[in-house]
């Protein structure tokens, strides 16, 4: 279905995009090259993206809005030619008191900075970078959002989507997960051992949607939003795998996986505090209500494990606090969760940012740490922004973790990231 | 012909008597208050400008700004600045809620509203000398304590000392018209009473009714050796705005 409905918007955006250039469409984007090099594995990776995106007024306050990308990347170039936004776009319209769009969506729901736990409407992309670039790329996803500003400072928004779109997760990157889940107790050779994934996508369509509800305005120094999303988990769990071991050494894994359901009660807010100057509170708490889930284990055709993945509803949470003074800027947030823990799996982490730009805005060098409160392993990642001229603006950063290697961030590769990008 | 010289000498004298007598009897807080009733008054306003950002080395940039202001009453005003170019800053969003009560900046490439601390008011906004606090100023009896510093045939110079405590500014010296009320120059001293900034208006018309309207400000940031030129290329006043304009809606918008 996701690969139907890429070419759908790639055809889309070809029927569009021509006729817009021709029509003399105003395009802005950008140019980003990006490199990094891996010290434990030696792995250089290099890629380039442009993004271009365009909004056509239509007058009477509906847009056209087209946002396109073409990515090369050495390897796990994940749809070289994306669409990254293509909907039609009523501001005041149809009436004075809503606005709505229609189409390919990116949302961004949460008032925190990092990793927000009620900002899963899109998918995402696969990406081993702890970098904000990172964090804000998204798959877009066929839907409708409608928001109605039934007073001048609240409003309710309705979110509609009838086809259901996962998470991108490279298949090494599955396997990789999967013969990680089994190694506590069945021992595999990764290099003797097969594995075939079938995923079974949810039974989504446009009279079973996935649908969600967000009510959002002022109070006092805060703005608030609550919201209540009805859908399914972005990346799939096995709900069982079958291991046959061959006589020769050799194992197979067969793994049958789905999405379970979810429904997310979401808490946003930010504001400050009277007397606490220069100092703002965001943050988004989620409680999540799963799917029951049994993961079964078979070897050789016998049962040997039986285990709730998802059972109980749980709490995810983003609070930060962020502080500036003058060019100085320093964000501190908890995290209960990452966008890889679900049930029991979540644990707490510690997220730091901070940056300080010179007078003359062309340098920020900056400090971002994520610090595991679990395990106590580590991600810091110093580096430096440069703006030349401008339009151009370049980071070269570095990234060193700490921790066991079976630890929550300890196994991460250290290394060193180069990007330079061009504005348009 | 003597006598002719002396009673010019005289008049022109008793001219500068009365004309300091008329100075003499205007202190700091009336000239203020002059100064206030001679800016022109609307209710909305559009502008559509242009600045020109120098930086130390005398590189410059150019951007295009909209801007949007309402006067809410009680000397506050709303304001919203968007940014059309570069493309760096393309729609970046600026909306300051009566003078700074609350402020939100709204980034395209994150798609959402972020609400601006207290002190982020004193950041420079998108790389110009101006901080989000600049943006909002307006120079009232109500917010400074004032003195009249002297006076030549053109200017009143006055000193103006901040009453927030929170200020990054020690005292502002603003040089003001004498016939037309307005402010020439301003320079805003740090908590050290050295030079930090100057603020000049480059152009102004003046309208039927006797009041001004800045058409082009300069503002200068003498520690970084940076300058900021905004020209208003085009003022439409008095426009008809919804009552929920300036909202964190509007700033989202595609197009304003």
């Amino acid at each position: 279905m996701n690969r139907r409905l890429n070419i759908v918007g790639f055809l889309i955006a070809l029927v569009l995009g021509f006729p817009g250039l021709a029509l003399g469409l105003e395009w802005s984007g950008t140019v980003t090259g990006k490199a990094s090099y891996q010290f434990d594995t030696s792995d250089f990776d290099y890629g380039v993206t442009v993004n271009a995106l365009s909004t056509l007024d239509m007058g009477e306050g509906y847009y056209l809005h087209a946002d396109l990308s073409l990515k090369y990347q050495d390897e796990n170039n994940f749809r070289p030619f994306r669409l990254n936004e293509l909907y039609l776009q009523g501001s005041n319209a149809p009436w004075d008191r809503v606005d709505f769009k229609a189409g390919f969506l990116e949302l961004t729901w949460g008032a925190s900075d990092v990793l927000s736990p009620v900002d899963v409407l899109n998918p995402r992309p696969f990406s081993l970078s702890m970098d904000s670039e990172s964090f804000k790329d998204k798959i877009p996803v066929p839907a409708v959002d409608v928001e109605w500003y039934f007073s001048d400072t609240w409003s309710l928004e309705l979110f509609y989507q009838p086809y259901f779109m996962s998470n991108f997760v490279p298949s090494f990157v599955k396997e990789q997960m999967i013969l990680g889940s089994l190694a506590s107790f069945l021992p595999l050779v990764p290099e003797q051992t097969s594995v075939t994934i079938e995923e079974t996508a949810p039974a989504v369509d446009f009279l079973s949607p996935i649908w969600a509800v967000r009510t959002r305005g002022s109070v006092g120094n805060f703005d608030v939003a609550l919201s209540f999303q009805s859908g399914y988990y972005l990346s799939s769990f096995p709900y069982r795998i079958d291991v046959t071991q061959g006589e020769d050494g050799s194992t197979s894994l067969a793994v049958l996986s789905g999405y379970p359901r979810r429904s997310i009660l979401g808490l946003e807010f930010q504001g400050f505090i009277e007397g606490l100057e220069g100092v703002t509170v965001r943050g988004d708490l989620a409680w999540v209500f799963p799917e029951p889930w049994i993961q079964q284990i078979f070897v050789n055709g016998s049962p040997v494990s039986t285990a709730s993945i998802l059972d109980e509803p749980y709490w995810k949470a983003s609070l930060g606090i962020d502080y500036t003074h003058e060019n100085f800027y320093i964000n501190l947030n908890y995290l209960l969760g990452n966008p890889f823990e679900e049930g029991e799996n979540i644990s707490p982490y510690l997220y730091l940012v901070t940056n300080w730009e010179s007078e003359d805005g062309k340098w920020k060098p900056f400090w971002n740490s994520v610090l595991s409160l679990s395990d106590g392993s580590m991600v810091n990642i110093l580096g430096v922004e440069y703006k030349p001229k401008e339009n151009w603006t370049t980071s070269l950063s570095y990234s060193v973790s700490s921790g066991a290697p079976q630890s929550r961030l300890g196994g991460l590769s250290d290394g060193i990231f180069l990007e330079v990008k061009y504005s348009f | 012909m003597k006598n002719l010289v002396v009673f010019l000498t005289v008049a022109f004298l008793l001219w500068g008597v009365l004309a300091g007598q008329v100075a003499l009897g205007l202190t700091a807080e009336e000239i203020l208050d002059t100064m206030k009733e001679k800016e022109a008054h609307f209710e909305t306003q559009r502008i559509q400008g242009k600045m020109v950002l120098t930086d130390s080395k005398g590189k410059s940039e150019n951007r295009e700004v909209v801007m949007y202001s309402k006067d809410e009453g009680d000397d506050k005003t709303s304001m919203i600045i968007r940014f059309l170019s570069p493309a760096e800053v393309k729609n970046v969003t600026l909306l300051n809620l009566k003078s700074g009560e609350k402020m939100y900046l709204y980034m395209p490439a994150f798609k959402k509203v972020r609400l601006i601390a207290g002190s982020s008011k004193k950041e420079k906004f998108a790389g110009t000398s101006f901080s989000y606090e600049d943006f909002g100023e307006s120079y009232n009896r109500e917010d400074y304590e004032s003195k009249l510093l002297g006076e030549d045939n053109a200017n009143y110079q006055l000193e103006l000392y901040p009453k927030d405590p929170e200020s990054d500014y020690a005292k502002l010296v603003m040089l003001v018209d004498k016939e037309k009320f307005y402010f020439k120059k301003i320079d805003f001293f740090d908590k050290d009473n050295n030079l930090w900034k100057t603020l000049e208006v480059l152009k102004v018309e003046e309208r039927e009714d006797g009041t001004t309207r800045f058409l082009e400000i300069a503002f200068s940031d003498l520690k970084e050796g940076s300058k900021t030129v905004f020209t208003m290329e085009k003022i439409e006043e008095n426009i008809p705005l919804a009552g929920d304009f300036f909202s964190v809606r509007t700033i989202q918008k595609p197009s304003l």
